[in-house]
């Protein structure tokens, strides 16, 4: 105990000038819906995230799925004029998901090193490249990635709802997760900043869940893969020779 | 609307769509005894599919189309099944050394720019011969009698005639209408499959104009033939690609087939109403519109330097 109150003595004596960041303000996200079911007929989903925050905050919305190492050839000029396939890149800790809205250009939220540690901006996602030419196809990833939907960035994105009331107001952000996107756990964060300064924070889940057929094909696929192959090659003869049947059964019949 | 979720590739797709491909490709097949995985693979990529779920999947489909076309030129008495087992086993053959060709190739990191330009050399080669010989025959009389004067002429035979004359094991094929060595189906069965393997093709699109021009088959009995030797080869690629790599989504191809069955059937009825050298054309003018597009992928600065690695 005496120990105890020496070392917080010892503390304020040294560091004088040091001041604590007062820990940010929790928020709390409503999804809608917070699980989806991916079915045999399903394209995709779109995800709501309301909150209730200070007026006065920027705030950046980002939702992000696990993340993965990504395989990919590149492309390389061959003989001056030809584009074919070349080496190989690898990107290690790309999200499979990768969404953010915020209120204002990142750079009015947050100095870079705030952002960095928040992991908000595609350039946080930029791993430590060899070299400069695979730094540029940092770029090309992301637009590969926006293509798919599966990632995207909006500044002005997030939709400001009714007036303040006691300083509070409530903000929403709607995200389509398209059907590419992997049924897995998902985190919603939301961010709130006053100069530049983290002052709420709030955190979600959102779950894509695949449904029991999908589920079980899927499986099967993985963990069986021999005996998917012999159903699938067996159906495949079973509806040809069927149809062919068909065709010549109706040829005869005329 | 309308959308169906595809388990294995993790993605949704118009169910319509798939089946307007499958129709066409089912369509190709049945005409000219090709499986299609040379179009319908970079068809479903475009759409979203990740490649290598793409040619796995392509696989699958093609076992029923293939299964529907052999089933309707077999009734037809249009499948040598003779000169098919033995092209097929020259492919197995030839695929497995294939595949060893591949293995250095990759460790040389020159695979994928030797596959492209192979690809664009054999259908360049193939496409072009095959269109020019087919435009031939459409312009030339039904019969042919070459009168120089009074006399006829008779041709010697080529140096390749009088090669494949004295080979050993000289066997009649009936339904081909031909007797040649039994040799010479199973070398050229390895030719297209070392071809085949490198490619990573099924190999119907070479192994067409081979059977036409150098084994001097009937067309129609090479459509036939070419479906019934792609069943099997298709069934050998589909159960491995799912069980080493995980890649066949069954529900892509159920859909896929649904649509190629019936194409299939479309296709082989079809191709008995053309003649022989009007299906060389149709089929050379595809070859070439592949080549034409390879030459273009190959040439104009791409949107993006990335590919996903796998698929043909």
């Amino acid at each position: 105990m005496a120990h105890g109150i020496f070392l917080a003595v010892v503390t304020c004596c040294v560091l004088p000038g040091a001041q604590t960041i007062p820990e940010p303000d929790s928020v709390d996200l409503i999804l809608q819906p917070a699980l989806a079911e991916v079915g045999l007929f399903y394209g995709g989903v779109d995800l709501a995230i309301s909150a209730e925050v200070e007026a006065s905050l920027e705030i950046a919305v980002m939702v992000t799925g696990p993340t993965t190492e990504l395989h990919f050839g590149k492309k390389e000029k061959r003989w001056g004029v030809l584009w074919a396939p070349g080496g190989d890149v690898t990107f290690e800790n790309i999200p499979c998901l990768y969404q953010l809205r915020t209120t204002a250009e990142l750079d009015q939220l947050a100095p870079e090193s705030e952002l960095a540690e928040l992991g908000l901006g595609y350039e946080t996602l930029r791993d430590d490249l060899a070299d400069e030419s695979e730094g540029n196809l940092f770029a090309d990833l992301i637009r590969l990635k926006e293509s798919e939907g599966v990632f995207s960035y909006a500044a002005q994105g997030v939709e400001i709802e009714g007036d303040q009331v006691a300083g509070q107001q409530r903000i929403s952000v709607t995200l389509h997760f398209p059907a590419n996107a992997p049924a897995t756990l998902y985190s919603v964060q939301l961010f709130g900043f006053r100069d530049g300064q983290l002052a709420a924070r709030g955190q979600g889940n959102f779950e894509l869940r695949q449904a029991t057929l999908i589920h079980f094909l899927s499986s099967l696929a993985q963990e069986h893969g021999s005996l998917y192959g012999f159903l699938a090659v067996v159906a495949a003869v079973g509806a040809g020779l069927l149809v062919g049947l068909m065709f010549g059964s109706d040829k005869k019949a005329h | 609307m309308f959308q169906i979720y595809l388990p294995v590739a993790g993605n949704a797709v118009n169910l319509f769509l798939l089946l307007g491909l499958g129709g066409i490709v089912g369509l190709l097949s049945g005409l000219f005894g090709v499986g299609g995985g040379f179009l319908l693979t970079p068809l479903l990529i475009m759409i979203g599919i990740p490649p290598t779920v793409a040619a796995a999947s392509d696989s699958n489909q093609i076992v029923a189309a293939a299964s529907s076309g052999t089933v309707a030129h077999s009734r037809s008495g249009n499948v040598d099944y003779k000169m098919g087992v033995l092209l097929l086993v020259g492919g197995v053959v030839g695929g497995t050394a294939g595949v060893q060709v591949i293995k250095v190739l990759l460790a040389t990191g020159q695979a994928g720019f030797a596959i492209q330009v192979t690809y664009v050399v054999m259908l360049a080669l193939i496409g072009t011969y095959m269109f020019f010989d087919s435009l031939r025959g459409l312009r030339a009389p039904k019969v042919r009698v070459e009168i120089r004067g009074e006399r006829e002429v008779f041709h010697r035979p080529s140096l390749y005639a009088r090669l494949v004359q004295s080979l050993p094991y000289q066997t009649d094929f009936q339904r081909s209408g031909i007797r040649v060595s039994a040799l010479l189906p199973f070398m050229l069965g390895i030719l297209v499959g070392v071809l085949a393997a490198i490619m990573g093709v099924g190999g119907g699109f070479i192994m067409v104009p081979v059977m036409v021009y150098l084994l001097r088959m009937p067309m129609h009995v090479v459509v036939g033939t070419s479906l019934f030797q792609i069943l099997f080869t298709c069934v050998n690629v589909t159960i491995l690609q799912a069980s080493l790599n995980h890649t066949v989504d069954f529900l892509l191809a159920l859909v896929l087939l649904l649509g190629s069955t019936s194409g299939a059937q479309i296709g082989a009825r079809l191709s008995k109403k053309l003649r022989a050298d009007q299906l060389k054309i149709m089929m050379s003018c595809i070859i070439l519109g592949v080549m034409l597009v390879m030459v273009l992928g190959l040439v104009l600065p791409p949107t993006t330097l990335l590919s996903y690695k796998g698929g043909h």
